[in-house]
């Protein structure tokens, strides 16, 4: 049987080696290495489609690993195992490393060996996008940002960030960025986790799931390991920022997002490379009916005339995420 | 739990100070001193009082007294100067009247008499005094008939009664220049000599004198008179127109009434001041009741407010004792709730390590346990193949079997080389044993680690404590930091382990938290006397100075909510101190710190319990 692709798999447990060897030999060449010291130079020497790395090791984490392998071999998809809920690792591998999946130890042994062929695919056909960052901030020409938060500092914080050009669209209602996602044209998303206790990572991952070249940024006081695992593998979030912000920080990111944006929007295939986990019907299916009694309650809210523009500007916004 | 076990022996151990008792005992003692000394003071006062009247009272009659005698004494002097002066008045009325008429010649004669050879005789010595001898006294008696027998004695006898007759004067001599008593109403007594009488020489110079007697019996004009106070006065008497004294007349005069009046006056004035007195006396001893009743009063009063005072600080004091039981006792809460939650808070930490150094082996156990099953499905049709070419073979006797595989060559095919190497589902499987011993081990460890809290007081040997320790932290610490364990030949000592293992899963969790990257932690024991000494050594950045006095304090930390609560060394040093150990640490920017725990070998156990 011919092999789907070259795999490196670091960890410092022997025992982990040989159990991932075993299970992805007969698909793939595999390569091991006890260490991120000792895995650089086969990055450096071969080329790997997959690398698939643990967090936890002595000498060099896992995502500092994941990170130089990035710069080394940027057509490598990246892999993370993680056991322990180490959450500035886990922040830190989001926003440095842009790994394609976490992967919860212990793995399930299907999913693995699943998402390891996807990541192959993907590396393989899709287009590795150039990584020099642009030094100026230019958007696409048209695209708005929108912002789903009630943080008054984000807001304010944005809007001296970015130039005139760049339209910031701010709501804080999920139903109403449904609707603005049917009718503009929207190029970076910026997100609160929650809004007035309301879960937004689930519109996130949608959104993610239906228009691959959005951009998401999240940035949020809650900074729970699971769910950022959850936007990464379900959403690929672009970067995950812990509140309370640092003034200025958020330039940064958002020039950078703003880029990537670009390059996304250049070819479909890039946004392949971030192609996400199907979330479970149920989870979507959650969503529309929240969705829907966020619109129920607009329109009690408001009554009468406008009413049912708005139902049509939703309704067209939920065509167009769920089919 | 041991936990409240030792809270409770640790209260026993800490030594009350007995507010309440102490207070009472002693402010009892103080106030009962002020009490006696406030009596005395009181007492010596009634007292002072009490002398100072006396005093005044002694005063107050002197004074009296004083006043009385003088005003007596006074009175008379006035007496003798009014009646002197009287008498001086009488002489000269006697001398104009009497003198040159009558008086004149007849001295002039009597001075012819002589005298001397009376006064030549002899004198006797009475009881010491000078007397007349008989001879002399019938010697003067002779000069006094011969004055008698002058002629004009009789004339001059009669004027002189006649002049003197209802006047206070008692009795009136004449004496001449000599002393020679030349006339006398009391005709007895002329021809005496008075040369040697006092007055009669002052008299003779030009200056009256005046006596005042008190005469048992007294003969005047009107006869012999008994118990009279009389003033005989000597006056010289003038040549007329001259100072020439020429005779000296004796004037008596009756002052009796005169001295009863002043007698009385003073009787009178004695009287008064005795009243006065005894008022006085009264009235000091009144004040002196007074002033005891007084001063009972204040003591009574003085008493009473002690009591009050001592009542009312009594009642303050025993409030404050309450309160400070009720803040010990709430501190020692405090302190067990700090204790459990840094408790619960490594338990949490401890968790999260054990679970997290589950997950390898179960990651790979559950893998390569997965992977062999589908590799024992895989094995079913070449065993099926076996099965089958094994019954053959059975149901014939000969060597040779021709086997007519056209219908299952397709089955032969799909056995391929991987399929059947067992070998690697072998190897499979002892790994999978290699993680359920890892597990294993964990557990064994955990079980040791907390099987033993439930135990209070046990023999225990340290390393053994240390390594599991250890063992347990390592799940929790950074893999980049070594741990070196380094020990010595411990003696077993009688502790409760539980509380030793916190303290060093402590130090050691803190040492690993120190180093920023790779770096070691060792771990030293040793027997020092007879002492254990446990030394936790890191290579970390060490205690900045401005935390170094603040280690052992509660919720003092420097690392974020979820590394610490500030309260693990606090109750470390807590935990050591029980046992009679110290806990001590050097440290150095930079370069690490290292932390001392020093335990007796010997714990009394009712220190362990």
């Amino acid at each position: 049987m011919a092999k789907q692709g070259l795999v490196l798999c670091v960890d410092d447990e022997p025992n982990i080696l040989r159990s991932l060897h075993w299970l992805l030999g007969k698909r793939f060449d595999v390569k091991t290495a006890e260490s991120g010291q000792d895995a650089l130079p086969l990055v450096k020497e071969f080329d790997f489609d997959v690398i698939i790395s643990d967090q936890r090791m002595p000498g060099m984490t896992g995502a500092e690993f994941l990170r130089e392998a990035r710069k080394i071999s940027p057509r490598s998809m990246r892999l993370l195992l993680t056991g322990y809920s180490d959450m500035t690792a886990i922040l830190r591998s989001v926003n440095e490393s842009e790994i394609y999946r976490f992967i919860k130890k212990p793995w399930d042994m299907k999913t693995l060996v699943t998402v390891t062929e996807e990541a192959c695919r993907i590396a393989k056909t899709e287009p590795v996008p150039d990584e020099q960052e642009k030094a100026e901030v230019v958007a696409n020409s048209g695209e708005a940002i929108l912002v789903l938060d009630d943080d008054k500092f984000i807001i304010s914080e944005l809007e001296t960030a970015v130039d005139k050009s760049i339209r910031i669209i701010h709501t804080e209602n999920l139903a109403e960025a449904v609707a603005i996602l049917s009718e503009q044209k929207i190029g970076v998303v910026i997100s609160n986790t929650h809004i007035a206790n309301m879960d937004v990572t689930s519109l996130l991952k949608v959104i993610k799931q239906n228009i691959p070249e959005l951009v998401c940024v999240v940035i949020s006081e809650k900074t729970d390991a699971d769910m950022v695992i959850d936007l990464i593998n379900e959403g690929q979030v672009y970067r995950f920022i812990p509140k309370p912000l640092k003034p200025g920080f958020i330039k940064l990111v958002l020039g950078s997002a703003i880029n990537k944006r670009r390059q996304l929007s250049k070819d479909p295939g890039y946004a392949k490379r971030h192609a996400v986990e199907v979330m479970s019907t149920e989870n979507v299916q959650n969503l529309q009916n929240q969705i829907n009694k966020l619109v129920e309650t607009s329109k009690a809210s408001q009554g009468g005339g406008s009413e049912v523009p708005f139902m049509q500007r939703v309704a067209g916004g939920l065509r167009r995420l769920f089919g | 739990m041991s936990e409240s076990a030792v809270k409770s022996d640790k209260s026993a151990q800490v030594e009350h100070f007995h507010l309440v008792k102490f207070f009472s005992i002693g402010a009892l003692v103080m106030f009962v001193v002020v009490a006696i000394a406030l009596i005395y003071f009181q007492n010596n006062q009634s007292t002072f009082f009490s002398n100072v009247q006396n005093q005044q009272n002694q005063n107050f009659q002197k004074v009296q007294k004083d006043f009385s005698e003088l005003q007596e004494s006074v009175a008379r002097r006035d007496l003798l100067a009014i009646h002197e002066s009287g008498n001086v008045n009488l002489t000269r009325l006697f001398a104009n009247a009497l003198w040159e008429s009558d008086f004149a010649p007849f001295v002039a004669e009597a001075s012819q008499l002589p005298i001397q050879p009376c006064r030549d005789l002899p004198s006797i010595e009475v009881d010491g005094k000078k007397k007349n001898s008989p001879q002399k006294s019938a010697c003067y008696d002779e000069l006094g008939d011969a004055v008698m027998a002058i002629e004009g004695f009789a004339d001059i006898n009669t004027r002189v009664f006649e002049s003197m007759k209802s006047s206070s004067v008692l009795k009136i001599k004449v004496f001449d220049t000599r002393g020679l008593t030349v006339y006398s109403s009391d005709h007895s007594q002329i021809g005496d000599d008075k040369v040697n009488n006092a007055g009669w020489q002052s008299a003779l110079r030009g200056t009256p004198a005046s006596t005042l007697t008190h005469r048992g019996k007294f003969d005047a004009f009107e006869g012999t008179l008994s118990d009279r106070d009389v003033i005989g006065s000597y006056q010289p008497v003038y040549k007329p127109g001259t100072n020439d004294v020429v005779g000296v007349f004796e004037v008596y005069s009756d002052v009796t009434p005169f001295l009863k009046t002043i007698q009385s006056t003073t009787n009178q004035i004695q009287d008064v001041a005795g009243k006065n007195q005894s008022q006085v006396e009264d009235a000091s001893v009144t004040n002196q009741i007074r002033v005891e009743q007084l001063s009972t009063t204040t003591i009574i009063i003085i008493l009473a407010l002690l009591v009050l005072l001592f009542g009312g600080l009594y009642l303050i004091v025993r409030r404050a004792d309450k309160i400070l039981v009720e803040q010990a006792s709430e501190k020692e809460h405090a302190q067990q709730q700090l204790a459990q939650a840094e408790k619960m808070a490594s338990l949490g930490q401890m968790v999260a390590g054990v679970a997290h150094q589950l997950n390898t082996p179960i990651a790979f156990s559950h893998n390569n346990v997965s992977m062999v099953k589908e590799g024992l499905e895989e094995l079913n049709s070449p065993l099926k193949l076996a099965k089958q070419f094994a019954n053959l073979t059975k149901s014939v006797a000969a060597d040779k079997v021709s086997v007519n595989i056209s219908k299952s060559r397709q089955f032969i095919e799909e056995v391929s080389e991987a399929d059947t190497d067992t070998g690697m589902l072998q190897e499979m499987l002892s790994d999978t044993v290699e993680g359920l011993d890892q597990m294993r081990e964990l557990v064994e460890n955990l079980r040791d680690f907390t099987r033993l809290d439930r135990t209070k007081v046990t023999s225990f040997n340290l390393n053994k404590g240390l390594k599991n320790v250890i063992y347990i932290a390592r799940t929790v610490i950074s893999k980049e930091v070594e741990i070196i364990e380094d020990y010595g030949d411990l003696p077993e000592i009688m502790c409760n382990p539980s509380q030793l293992n916190q303290v060093f899963l402590n130090l050691v969790n803190n040492a690993a938290q120190s180093i920023n990257g790779a770096g070691t932690v060792t771990v030293r024991s040793q027997v020092e006397g007879n002492m254990v000494r446990v030394e936790v050594q890191d290579s970390g950045s060490g205690i900045d100075d401005e935390h170094v006095n603040h280690v052992f304090e509660n919720y003092y930390t420097t690392k974020t909510e979820d590394q610490g609560t500030g309260l693990g060394l606090s109750i470390a040093k807590n935990i050591v101190e029980e046992y009679g150990g110290k806990i001590n640490f050097e440290t150095q920017v930079g370069v690490g710190t290292t932390f001392h725990v020093v335990i007796p070998q010997q714990i009394s156990a009712d220190k362990a319990a």
